[in-house]
């Protein structure tokens, strides 16, 4: 099996702050791996390096075969923890945006989504709830068939109803063989959809195994082996 | 790629723009039709009159200040708020080299400073109501062409394109320059601007200091024709500008490329 | 039935455990096409990776056949199932019998107050 994502000593420091030290992964093609952390724990820097959107301090980090660029920029679908549409734009030219920069993008897809939820081409961004900007952020997102998908904390600050949809979404949405990996500090919701689970702690890797493996090893949820290694 | 990031560029900024400069030319239109100094002239103490000729000329002037100071806030909201904002998590995701990002913000700014600059020029021949444009065109043109030649008439464009470059890259410099600060990003960005400014005028100086000394007199002794003094100090400061705008270009590239670091 | 998952045990062996039970009650009937991976993942809301690997243990086990073009489908062979109900009640009565016995009933206790149980609920 093929590795979307490999990282090796990969340290990024903030003045002199380190938010991640020396982190390695290997992340195969095909899984939904949880990112998990408590804040601050370095979970959004990882996300961050990945999308080039910070530089790595020290150490390597490589996605589908090349450094952080325009070529894992084709193949990496991103979605910030923040919203990040233009208010002045309507769905049609949100849709026409990606559609314009991304190859990998199917608005057939996307409009039949926000269609589901009676958001239609005509309605501006600009007079929608933030709630709802959050999930057509997603539906965009989801509309690539990209290889990696890169979700930082698509269930933060969300109403359980929302939570349901958005999981949903990801899971009934994302393409053949590619790889999730959703950061999150809320474990118990997210839990039965993860192949892998990743422990941050202090910007440092303190677990990585899979869901299952846990369970057998352990006789406990991720949730719970996260409570006690995490507490405070 | 580039020709996206334009087109996209091109149509969040028009729909501030060409309202404004459709506002401009339908006023000059009306006020070429009313003529309000005419109205205060004729007026004899109307005080109707008077008011709408005031308000109307007032409004002018409103309009092409507005222009103006839009375009200078388009040119840096557009690269602050789309670039280094909320907005940044989109546009710096794209498979797009952060080189070109500049570039098409540098383009989309240059094109509505000149067309600011047309706008408020065709609006000002509009309102002065110049009985034969064509006719004023062409004996400017001639004065012009006796004064400077062919040469530096041609090199006007070409320089004022230049200087209006390296300005705006000042602009684009001192914001990623502000970006590095962890605190009052746009404050520092302010401190940067002047910091740039004074380089940029130390450059300029120092340029003129060594025309100055070394070059004029060759030039004037050798008895060179005025025009091609001329051509020549148009030819080298385009050049300067544009390496001071390259250099801004190069500065902002790398703090875009390795020093990002979104809030 | 609804799709319950404990939090304490491998995923994916409770799916597999469920699925079974779904397919033993009739919900999936004899030789019926299946839902696809992703679809039945969606309705548990789990990993579709995970829904996977539960119906290739199933499909190992026979209770399952896949038609690579057409889908997975529930086997016709009605002894395997007869096979496996048979199996799952002997679990139940298992547990059912180790906590009798915890609380001290010996078999006749057991029966009477069986056929007492069954009794009352007709009623």
């Amino acid at each position: 099996m093929n590795n979307i994502l490999e990282c090796r000593n990969l340290t990024k420091f903030f003045g002199g702050f380190p938010a991640l030290r020396n982190v390695n992964l290997t992340i195969p093609e095909g899984r939904i791996v949880g990112l998990l952390g408590p804040n601050g724990s370095g979970k959004s820097t990882f996300i961050k390096l990945c999308n080039e959107l910070l530089t790595p301090s020290a150490g390597e980090l490589i996605i589908g075969g090349h450094k952080p660029g325009v070529e894992t920029k084709k193949i990496v679908s991103y979605l910030p923890e923040r919203t990040y549409l233009n208010d002045w734009m309507r769905v049609s030219d949100i849709i026409e945006f990606f559609s314009d920069f991304y190859e990998d993008f199917n608005p057939d897809k996307a409009r039949d989504m926000l269609k589901r939820l009676n958001i239609s081409d005509r309605d501006r961004l600009k007079t929608m709830s933030k709630g709802t900007k959050e999930k057509v952020q997603l539906i965009l997102v989801m509309s690539r068939e990209a290889k990696l998908y890169l979700l930082d904390e698509p269930i933060g600050g969300v109403d359980p109803a929302a939570r349901d949809y958005i999981l949903d979404t990801i899971i009934s949405n994302y393409s053949e063989n590619a790889t999730i990996i959703i950061s999150t500090h809320l474990i118990y919701d997210i839990e039965k959809i993860l192949d892998d689970v990743i422990f941050l702690k202090e910007g440092s890797v303190v677990m990585s195994k899979s869901v299952d493996e846990i369970r057998e090893e352990t006789g406990k949820s991720v949730d719970s082996l996260f409570r006690e290694v995490f507490r405070c | 790629m580039l020709k996206k990031l334009l087109k996209y560029e091109i149509k969040a900024t028009a729909r501030i723009m060409l309202p404004l400069y459709l506002a401009l030319i339908v006023f000059s239109l009306v006020n070429l039709v009313v003529n309000p100094l005419k109205l205060i002239e004729s007026s004899e103490n109307t005080v109707i009159q008077a008011i709408v000729a005031n308000l109307s000329m007032m409004l002018y002037i409103v309009l092409i200040i507005g222009i103006s100071v839009m375009t200078l806030v388009i040119m840096i909201q557009r690269f602050y708020k789309s670039l280094l904002g909320d907005e940044g998590y989109l546009m710096f995701t794209l498979p797009v080299e952060p080189s070109q990002h500049i570039l098409s913000k540098l383009l989309v700014s240059l094109m509505w400073s000149a067309a600011s600059f047309l706008t408020t020029l065709l609006s000002v021949a509009i309102i002065s109501r110049i009985p034969d444009p064509a006719r004023i065109i062409g004996e400017l043109y001639k004065i012009l062409v006796d004064f400077l030649g062919y040469t530096s008439l041609a090199l006007i464009p070409i320089y004022l394109l230049a200087a209006a470059c390296s300005g705006i890259m000042m602009v684009y410099t001192a914001i990623a320059l502000g970006h590095l600060f962890n605190k009052h990003k746009l404050l520092a960005s302010f401190g940067m601007y002047a910091l740039l400014y004074m380089i940029n005028q130390t450059v300029l100086s120092v340029c003129l200091f060594l025309i100055g000394t070394f070059i004029m007199p060759t030039l004037f002794m050798s008895e060179q024709p005025a025009p091609e003094v001329i051509t020549f100090l148009m030819a080298f400061f385009s050049l300067v500008s544009i390496a001071l705008a390259g250099a801004g270009f190069a500065v902002t590239n790398h703090i875009l490329r390795n020093k990002l670091n979104l809030e | 039935m609804t799709w319950e998952i404990k939090s304490d045990r491998p995923i994916y062996s409770q799916l597999t455990e469920l699925i079974k039970l779904k397919i033993c009650s009739g919900e999936y009937p004899l030789g019926s096409k299946l839902p696809s991976v992703r679809d039945l993942a969606k309705e548990a809301s789990v990993n579709p990776n995970t829904m996977q690997r539960a119906l290739a243990s199933l499909e190992e086990e026979g209770l399952l056949v896949s038609n690579r073009t057409v889908g997975r489908f529930v086997t016709e062979d009605i002894s395997r199932i007869k096979q496996v109900r048979n199996q799952l009640a002997r679990e139940h009565v298992k547990i059912f019998l180790e906590n009798m016995t915890r609380l001290g009933f010996d078999h006749e206790d057991i029966v009477s107050v069986i056929s007492e149980m069954e009794k009352e609920m007709r009623e």
